[in-house]
């Protein structure tokens, strides 16, 4: 998915739970939203774009633990 | 031409302030440094000075840039705004780069009402002939105003609503052109329309620019998650002005500028094709001798006459932008949005008209770069420079940094002008891009640095 935002697809492979998403790949705010509104498609999430935090976003790793934070306070 | 001295400056985020305030949005987040580094681009004014002119900016235009524009034959005389204490530009300690997204740089500023603060600012403007600003605003307006012109400008509301999409999507289907989008003011007509449509569709906001304000809505998922932010603020009483329209499967983006004198009469000032990210502008260079050639046997300079007189009939005046997109069909859908105002393709054309005198043309080119500590725009000329391919002014082909006077770690935002041959554009851009490397930088989510 980040892979098609980004349209390096097929290139991703080295992309790490904590590397910085903005400052190796560029990662832009539109991307970041398109990225963010297929997370929400996907993973059946509803994101509150108003709390997001930018340290949410930074890292994979950061990105799902704090959808995962979503995850359990919606249960 | 006049012959007397012009003041120019401007604050490039023009349509935030055109923007009505309740108006609902579409789901965005602001990136750090996003937006100083928008407003470090008022330095590009340089490129439409003459000599003597005044260009007044946010920043200090760094030595290193000003010595460049001179080698090139731009002059001018430079004065940058005393920010007042606790703004964007001149952040309380402690209170930059708050981590929130939605409000990461601090309140927005426009410089015009920096320079309305400023008297030496004032005095310097108020002494020029003739006034450029970037983008009427309501500062804008307010600055004229206070120097004793408010009618020097047009007026800020015939402005902002001949840059809404709302209006130039009006115009559109008056005049029975492809490319009408659908105006939707419910977050459930924005749901009926994008379904009409079908997928992928594009969702604007009136007055988004380039990379802000549109979203590819590709899955029904994705349609659902933007109607639920759409629906809460409606539910809260915003209003709801959005447009959808198909995703065109494009051969190319470009765009045609004008000019339209207050008594209404037009110029055509010519075509920039335009390399874009997804939404998101990359750079600009003129049309080539085969696109003009299909542009003109499509009707699409006639199309630019109709939207300028619309524009006059609306009572504006000054420098306007058509977006345009020829599509893999052959399809010309030849008005998008209307920008009224400065742009980066009408600069870029300007720079050409100066190439052209010296057998050479002009690409713009946007690089946004991941820089290492201690580097800055000084450490990027030194390396163009060094590679040979720092533009001196004449025939020698090269690259004149335009903008960049605040790069710094981690990153920032740089422009360059490429004078290069026809058709060496790209050899001269693996140049700067190689240079770029040297200097120890890297283009952010780029895949062709050198």
């Amino acid at each position: 998915m980040l892979a098609d935002v980004l349209q390096k697809e097929g290139e991703l492979d080295d992309v790490g739970p904590d590397t910085d998403l903005v400052e190796e790949y560029g990662l832009d705010s539109l991307q970041t939203i398109s990225f963010l509104l297929r997370i929400e498609d996907t993973f059946d999430v509803e994101l509150d774009y108003d709390s997001l935090q930018l340290s949410d976003l930074r890292s994979i790793r950061r990105f799902a633990e704090h959808v995962a934070g979503l995850s359990t306070a919606e249960r | 031409m006049t012959s007397g001295r012009t003041a120019h400056w401007g604050t490039f985020d023009a349509e935030r302030w055109w923007r009505p305030h309740d108006l609902a949005v579409l789901p965005a987040v602001t990136m750090p440094g996003g937006r100083s580094a928008v407003d470090a681009m008022d330095e590009l004014l340089a490129g439409f000075c003459r000599p003597g002119d005044v260009l007044v900016t946010r920043h200090p235009v760094a030595d290193v840039v000003r010595d460049g524009l001179a080698a090139c034959g731009i002059t001018f005389e430079p004065y940058a705004v005393s920010p007042a204490p606790g703004t964007a530009d001149r952040p309380d300690p402690g209170t930059a780069d708050g981590p929130a997204l939605s409000t990461a740089d601090g309140p927005p500023v426009t410089v015009d009402a920096m320079i309305a603060a400023d008297p030496a600012a004032r005095e310097r403007i108020a002494a020029c002939e003739e006034w450029q600003p970037y983008a009427v605003l309501p500062d804008t307006a307010a600055l004229a105003a206070r120097l004793g012109g408010p009618d020097r400008l047009p007026p800020v509301s015939v402005v902002a609503e001949v840059n809404s999409k709302t209006w130039s999507d009006g115009l559109v289907r008056k005049r029975g052109l492809p490319g009408a989008a659908r105006v939707v003011r419910s977050a459930g007509e924005l749901e009926a329309a994008v379904l009409e449509c079908g997928f992928p569709a594009v969702v604007k906001d009136p007055y988004g620019v380039s990379g802000r304000g549109a979203l590819e809505l590709t899955t029904p998922g994705v349609l659902a998650a933007v109607r639920r932010a759409v629906g809460r603020q409606e539910a809260k009483g915003r209003r709801v002005e959005l447009l959808v329209q198909p995703v065109y499967p494009k051969r190319c983006d470009f765009s045609g500028h004008l000019a339209v004198a207050p008594g209404g009469r037009a110029t055509v000032l010519g075509v920039q094709t335009m390399s874009n990210r997804g939404f998101r502008h990359m750079g600009s260079q003129p049309a080539d001798p085969g696109l003009t050639a299909v542009l003109m046997r499509a009707g699409y300079f006639d199309v630019l006459a109709e939207v300028a007189d619309a524009l006059a009939d609306a009572g504006y005046w000054g420098p306007a932008g058509v977006d345009s997109m020829l599509l893999d069909d052959g399809t010309l859908i030849p008005v998008l949005e209307i920008n009224a105002r400065h742009s980066l393709g009408l600069l870029s054309l300007r720079l050409d008209e100066q190439a052209r005198e010296h057998g050479l043309r002009c690409r713009l080119r946007q690089l946004d770069l991941a820089v290492p500590e201690g580097a800055d725009i000084g450490t990027l000329c030194a390396e163009l420079r060094r590679a040979g391919c720092r533009y001196g002014g004449g025939p020698h082909p090269g690259a004149a940094v335009l903008a960049g006077s605040t790069l710094a770690a981690p990153g920032g935002r740089v422009h360059c002008a490429l004078f290069s041959r026809p058709d060496d554009a790209d050899r001269l851009e693996r140049q700067v891009l190689a240079a770029v490397s040297a200097a120890g930088m890297r283009p952010r989510g780029e895949e062709h640095a050198a």
